[in-house]
């Protein structure tokens, strides 16, 4: 089954031109959460607080050994990459210490995630120092002999950005020597996972009461929830999953926007759902912190909930011009390790270029998706949708400026799995495909053309050596001619529906795997399976549907599978 | 019940007016739809066809046996040293078993009177036992069908596919034109489509013969000839779309060659269809091609980088290309799926193309016979 967000409409913040896409990536980053996504990875517009959090320096430069202890990188036992930081305790209070953090605001809280494996039969205390209050417990590590996540915070104090750093030791030592080894250690402000009104994927309590009301046994909806977002998972009922805005509250019920056309869009009765409720006015990254060096390039990670564990980051990278906001994509086929730059490690399929000959993804070492100047037309809001399904094999998130008139200002594209088939094993069928970062605002990003900026034409596909290494990769489209003077394309050649069925006839978008033999063994061809993507002729309005609902026709040819139940708003 | 192929008859045919293999292609497509059990719905009734210049012998008592490849039997005989060049045709009986060796063959050799040997390279699948096979030995130019005569044609009757093909020589023999009924009613209204014209090669004194003819049971329906004349391919194509609306008399006729004696498989261009529209309005559909982007057109893509790999025998995945009515106000929806294969590849020419396809030009990929099934032949000489 395929979950959406549907015409989720999101407002820019006025006068302020960020083109409206962090609040976008913001709504989509909780609707993935509830959709089972795990968060891996998260960073402020700084990026790295703490130098070599990922270990991979070959030297201890950024670390100090407290007391007596032992330090080493170790490239044995790893979590992620080629090197952990081996920490031996010699003394009670021996361990490390890191550098002072770096770019450090006053008065923030900021949060510290790490990866141990601590086998030595004690518990290690994690201590922060702030410049005018001293060090300050912020956690422990336990002994459990295993690699495990935790995460702390702390707030910095109001004295200038320097000298809060880390420190990690062995209180509990009693003659005893022991190795604890860390990895990943991560230090940020969140705009993402902490950034919330109230978090319910572990209750798992949402009731959805037809036609749009929502509940929850553990959350009364009041006055000051109107105009918030409800994120809301139903493994269940089509159409149900959503980022719906709160239009009005009521004995502690939500009534939520529907964005629909239709003459009684309805939900459908369900209980046990997971959700969370955001402010994207009030929260999301741009909104929360107008200092734009903090925000510009925050950005978290998320590992799909998918068998394979694929994983995507999604970096904001705010123009300096001050018009718009781009937001870099980058995606791994599995769980592939990444840095404390969220870059994957380059022993890793990914499409991160610079890793290997064969990370291929048009050029860029990221994809983007754009948003569009809000000081013109389009200014007041965007217009969000998302499509994914049961297990998170995929996404395609699209986004729409929010006047309608300006149709080419949308941005979106697909990651994911396409299908297997007898040329294709699961790892090969990883597709991705958004426009490059080259891209000149306002141009259609959407659409399939084989130059500029056309999602088509700016993919990579796994391929058949090593662990899959992206490859450059197209979306291939139909058309007939023999020259250019004669050729004439499926999406404008099809202008009406067969005469027989009153339907319109849609093809699953055909991937050519390195088309220009770069690679040997390479070039294949495949249909984008399963994942409800569809290549057809261009409609006169972009974002209506189409044979009863039955599909989404978005722009430039490309559709969604789309249900009865919601008919587009004009 | 399986297709019914033709592979590497040589067809031969002498003197005339230069302009004959109109007419021998006639007479050699009228013997394969008769041993492949398809319905003569009308042949003019041309004494031609029964004319003993060119009916040599029928015989209903023929023997085929799995040891002895490419030898035939008949106790009745009749067979002489003059029959040799000439063709046989093994007549199927609709049934599974009395199928198993019907096809054309050119006889090599006979051996005596009751015995002949014929070409190995016409013989698609390895023979199996069978007894009282009716068969007829024959050649196509003593005399010659005459200039403007109609074949009309339908699929076994067993099949229940209502169409009609019709094949019309012009009046000089210089050209040919193929039309369909696809409402089958030749008997009444007689709606059909505009023609593909062949236009036949001057001067030429054989050709091979090769033929794909469908029994109506699989769920593509494609028909195809092709033949090699010494310079080079002509072929032409029937058969319906699938995947169309139950209402849709989505029959349709093809060229595989260019119309003006540019031989050699056609250009995409050229790939088009004749059928009737919705309102029985004849109207012409082009097969899709995929390609690079829009704007970008068929042929540059198509001789693009091979998207083939080496762990799959270099082949291409094929496909089925999908056929969008003509560019005008009758035109413009997408009306099925075209009953053959095609595929993105630099894959040879007249290779195979795994065990069910040959490869042709243009990555069209023709039915094959399965392994056994010997490769056209691009040559007329003996």
């Amino acid at each position: 089954m395929f979950h959406y967000i549907r015409d989720c409409k999101i407002n820019d913040r006025g006068g302020l031109d960020n083109g409206g896409m962090l609040e976008c990536i913001y709504g989509i980053y909780h609707f993935m959460r509830v959709a089972g996504w795990k968060s891996i990875w998260e960073c402020d517009g700084y990026g790295e607080h703490l130098s070599d959090g990922d270990m991979e320096e070959d030297n201890l430069t950024y670390w100090n050994a407290q007391v007596s202890a032992n330090l080493a990188k170790d490239t044995t036992t790893v979590h992620m990459g080629y090197r952990s930081l081996e920490v031996e305790s010699t003394a009670a209070g021996s361990g490390v210490r890191s550098n002072d953090f770096v770019s450090i605001q006053t008065n923030q809280t900021y949060r510290v995630r790490l990866w141990a494996l601590n086998n030595t039969g004690r518990v290690w205390t994690v201590k922060v120092n702030r410049p005018n209050d001293g060090v300050v417990t912020v956690g422990t590590i336990p002994s459990d002999g295993v690699w495990a996540e935790y995460e702390f915070s702390f707030t910095s104090d109001s004295s200038s950005g320097s000298s809060h750093w880390i420190q990690i030791t062995d209180e509990g030592w009693s003659n005893v020597n022991g190795t604890i080894y860390l990895d990943q250690l991560l230090v940020y402000r969140s705009f993402f996972e902490y950034n919330l009104r109230h978090d319910a994927i572990s209750a798992a309590d949402g009731v959805i009461s037809t036609p749009d009301q929502f509940s929850a046994a553990g959350y009364s909806f009041t006055v000051a929830d109107q105009g918030r977002y409800v994120a809301v998972w139903d493994p269940t009922n089509l159409g149900n999953s959503g980022l719906y805005q709160i239009s009005t509250t009521a004995a502690g019920v939500a009534t939520l926007d529907l964005r629909s056309s239709g003459a009684s869009p309805t939900l459908t009765a369900a209980t046990g759902l997971k959700w969370r409720l955001i402010d994207i006015a009030a929260d999301a990254p741009w909104q929360q912190d107008p200092e734009n060096t903090v925000t510009q390039f925050c950005g978290f990670g998320l590992e799909s909930p998918h068998a394979e564990k694929w994983r995507m980051f999604m970096r904001a990278n705010w123009n300096t011009s001050g018009d718009y906001t781009w937001v870099n994509l980058w995606t791994s086929p599995y769980d592939a390790d990444f840095g404390a730059n969220g870059d994957f490690a380059p022993f890793e399929a990914s499409t991160h270029d610079t890793k290997s000959k064969y990370n291929k993804n048009g050029g860029n070492s990221c994809f983007t998706i754009k948003g569009r100047n809000p000081g013109s037309a389009d200014s007041s809001f965007k217009r969000v949708f998302f499509m994914t399904d049961d297990d998170g094999s995929f996404i395609s998130p699209v986004i729409r400026s929010g006047d309608g008139s300006v149709a080419n200002d949308s941005a979106g594209g697909f990651a994911g799995f396409t299908g297997v088939d007898s040329y294709h094993t699961l790892r090969e069928s990883f597709c991705v495909f958004f426009p490059s970062t080259g891209q000149t605002e306002g141009t259609d990003d959407i659409s399939f053309g084989d130059t500029g900026n056309a999602f088509s034409a700016h993919g990579a596909q796994c391929g058949d050596v090593g662990k899959g290494w992206m490859t450059r990769s197209t979306i291939m489209t139909l058309g007939y001619g023999g020259s250019s003077s004669d050729e004439l394309d499926y999406t404008t050649a099809m202008w009406r529906t067969n005469p027989y069925d009153s339907k319109w006839w849609l093809r699953k978008p055909r991937i050519a795997r390195d088309y220009v033999g770069e690679f040997t063994n390479n070039p294949t061809e495949k249909d984008m399976d399963g994942v409800g993507m569809f290549h057809g002729p261009e409609q006169s309005l972009p974002y209506t549907t189409i044979d009863s609902n039955e599909y989404l026709y978005i722009m430039n040819g490309w559709y969604w599978d789309w249900w009865s139940g919601h008919e587009m708003l004009a | 019940m399986s297709d019914f192929h033709v592979r590497n008859v040589r067809v031969y045919f002498s003197g005339g007016d230069n302009y004959d293999d109109a007419q021998a292609f006639m007479f050699v497509l009228r013997e394969s739809l008769i041993a492949a059990q398809w319905q003569i719905i009308d042949d003019e009734s041309d004494p031609a066809y029964n004319d003993p210049g060119n009916i040599f012998l029928s015989l209903s008592d023929a023997q085929f046996a799995a040891a002895s490849a490419t030898e035939i039997y008949s106790a009745t005989g009749g067979f002489d040293v003059g029959m040799e060049s000439g063709i046989i045709s093994v007549y199927g009986d609709g049934t599974a078993a009395g199928n198993a060796n019907r096809g054309l063959y050119n006889i090599k050799k006979v051996i005596d009177s009751n015995t002949i040997l014929v070409d190995e390279r016409n013989r698609v699948a390895p023979w199996s036992d069978q007894t009282g096979v009716t068969i007829r030995v024959f050649q196509v130019d003593n005399p010659y069908i005459a200039n403007s005569r109609n074949l009309v044609f339908q699929p076994p009757a067993a099949s229940g596919i209502n169409v009609q093909y019709q094949l019309t020589i012009n009046s000089t023999g210089s050209q040919f034109y193929l039309y369909a009924y696809p409402l089958g009613d030749y008997a009444t209204t007689k709606l059909i489509t505009a023609s593909h014209v062949f236009t036949v090669p001057y001067n030429i004194s054989s050709f091979r013969f090769n033929l794909c003819l469908s029994d109506g049971n699989d769920p593509h329906f494609r028909n195809l000839w092709y033949w090699y004349d010494g310079t080079g391919w002509v072929g032409g194509a029937f058969g319906k779309l699938s995947q169309c609306a139950a209402a849709d008399p989505a029959f349709f006729i093809q060229r595989l060659v260019n119309q003006n004696q540019s031989y050699g498989w056609d250009v995409a261009l050229e790939h088009d269809l004749k059928m009737l529209n919705e309102t029985y309005a004849q109207i012409n559909a082009n097969i899709m091609y995929y390609k690079d982007g829009v704007n970008v057109d068929v042929g540059a893509s198509r001789e693009r980088q091979p998207l083939a790999r080496a762990i799959n025998s270099n082949r291409a995945k094929t496909f089925r290309p999908l056929v969008l009515t003509e560019a005008s106000a009758e035109g413009g929806f997408m009306r099925g799926i075209h009953p053959m294969e095609y595929c993105h590849s630099s894959w040879p020419d007249l290779a195979e193309y795994g065990t069910d396809y040959w490869k042709m030009g243009y990555n069209t990929i023709v039915p094959r016979n399965g392994v056994d099934d010997p490769a056209p032949l691009q040559s007329t000489a003996w």
